[in-house]
């Protein structure tokens, strides 16, 4: 996995490129999220995943069906582990909240995956 | 109500026994948050999709009461009976006799609570009991219901077996329970423990899922004919969605005097989950109805149709 892996690369760069690589990605999330990531490194993105050509943007002006809300530090080092162990413990601890649909928030699994998968096979 | 004789000699029973109170004797008020009147911890029906969770859940007891044909005559056993949902629904609405067995003390405290309180002191029975060894003469009881513990049971050969003996002749076995997909199960035969396995286990207490064929296997090698097969896993998505909004709306209640927070936020991570999972096909949830199958035995009339398991009455 990538060190230099964080927030920024996934949804400025990383993602918009899965989305386009592969349409399962957005089918399996299939509604419009958004993040909230607090912190130097942080930023807000919305994504609308069930539109046909999925948009990753800055900000998050448009309604969503979940907001993750986490520090950015927090995020960026979830993001490089391949275990959902490190992640449900975040969420016990009040480290990640979601406001929303609770069960699309844990679709969040399915960038994560599409990131691990590209890292494996990046062609 | 009379105690029954308990089996606790063996050391599945207290193994079993301590896994499955880590989850179930969490206190009652928990889990009185989230699920319907009945306190039915298991997948509801849902006849109409406008159905509220407290229909559902009468919908979920009537179809097993209607699909087991239940008399007034009948002694019924309940293996992995929770707080009691079906004992009462059936004891009330079929005026038949009731024995539930389950692993965890707490919920049997409750059982015994409700039924003195509510005047079921003869035909009501609650006890401590491994399905492993069912202390039951042979050919005790006319039908057997098992709803939402295969989940927790490692050998079905032998709960099937035990349920086998102890079932009359012409007795009805209704099996409701999780399954999972073969690709997913096959990882965990090949000897690989998934870290979702690993997580629900450690949840939920306990977590035996098979694939349908392996149940249905060890139903036919315990002795039964399969009757009925009936895939509810869309009745179990609508089910959890329900008791997540119940979570959700009584969060605070919850944390502020009944269980931590993390333990509150644990549950509705594995709710949420469990939702997903239901979206997909990742989890299933089925009925099955069984009979058994005996020597010398003349096939007994039994309904033509399914017309009997309908509940297109039944939209609340």
């Amino acid at each position: 996995m990538d060190d230099e892996l964080n927030a920024k690369l996934i949804f400025d760069k990383l993602l918009p490129e899965y989305l386009v690589k592969d349409k399962a990605i957005a089918k399996k999330i299939n509604a419009p999220m958004a993040i909230d990531l607090e912190g130097k490194e942080g930023g807000q993105w919305w994504a609308d995943f069930s539109s046909d050509n999925p948009v990753v943007s800055r900000g998050f002006n448009k309604e969503a069906k979940c907001t993750i809300c986490m520090n950015a530090k927090d995020f960026n080092y979830l993001i490089s582990q391949q275990k959902i162990r490190p992640w449900l413990e975040a969420f016990k601890s009040k480290r990640i909240t979601v406001k929303g649909h609770l069960p699309t928030a844990l679709k969040l699994r399915a960038i994560v995956q599409a990131h691990e998968k590209q890292a494996q096979n990046p062609n | 109500m009379k105690p029954l004789k308990t089996l606790n000699t063996s050391d599945y029973f207290e193994k079993d026994k301590e896994a499955i109170s880590s989850h179930y004797d969490l206190p009652f008020e928990f889990f009185a948050k989230f699920l319907g009147p009945r306190m039915a911890y298991s997948c509801a029906y849902f006849a109409d999709e406008n159905n509220s969770l407290e229909v559902a859940e009468a919908n979920k007891l009537e179809l097993l009461a209607r699909k087991l044909l239940i008399s007034p005559e009948d002694k019924v056993l309940d293996i992995g009976c929770g707080w009691g949902s079906f004992m009462f629904y059936a004891v009330e609405k079929c005026d038949c006799s009731v024995t539930g067995i389950t692993l965890a003390q707490e919920q049997i405290a409750v059982i015994r609570e409700t039924a003195k309180a509510r005047g079921f002191s003869t035909n009501m029975h609650a006890g401590l009991m491994h399905a492993y060894d069912l202390a039951f003469e042979n050919q005790t009881f006319d039908k057997v219901v098992t709803v939402g513990a295969i989940e927790h049971m490692e050998d079905l050969d032998r709960v099937f077996s035990e349920t086998y003996r102890v079932l009359k002749d012409d007795g009805l076995f209704l099996v409701h329970g999780m399954t999972q997909p073969w690709f997913a199960r096959k990882v965990t035969l090949d000897g690989t423990k998934t870290e979702v396995s690993q997580l629900l286990d450690e949840h939920f207490g306990i977590g035996h899922l098979k694939s349908l064929w392996e149940v249905m296997a060890s139903l036919e090698k315990a002795g039964f004919e399969i009757l009925d097969h009936e895939n509810i896993s869309q009745h179990y998505k609508l089910t959890v969605e329900a008791w997540l909004e119940n979570l959700q709306k009584n969060e605070q209640q919850i944390v502020d005097r009944i269980i931590p927070e993390e333990k509150y936020r644990e549950f509705i991570a594995f709710m949420a989950a469990y939702i997903l999972g239901f979206e997909g096909s990742g989890t299933l949830c089925n009925q099955i109805l069984c009979k058994k199958i005996f020597k010398d035995e003349i096939r007994m009339p039994a309904p033509l149709t399914r017309e009997h398991m309908s509940l297109g009455d039944s939209n609340g």
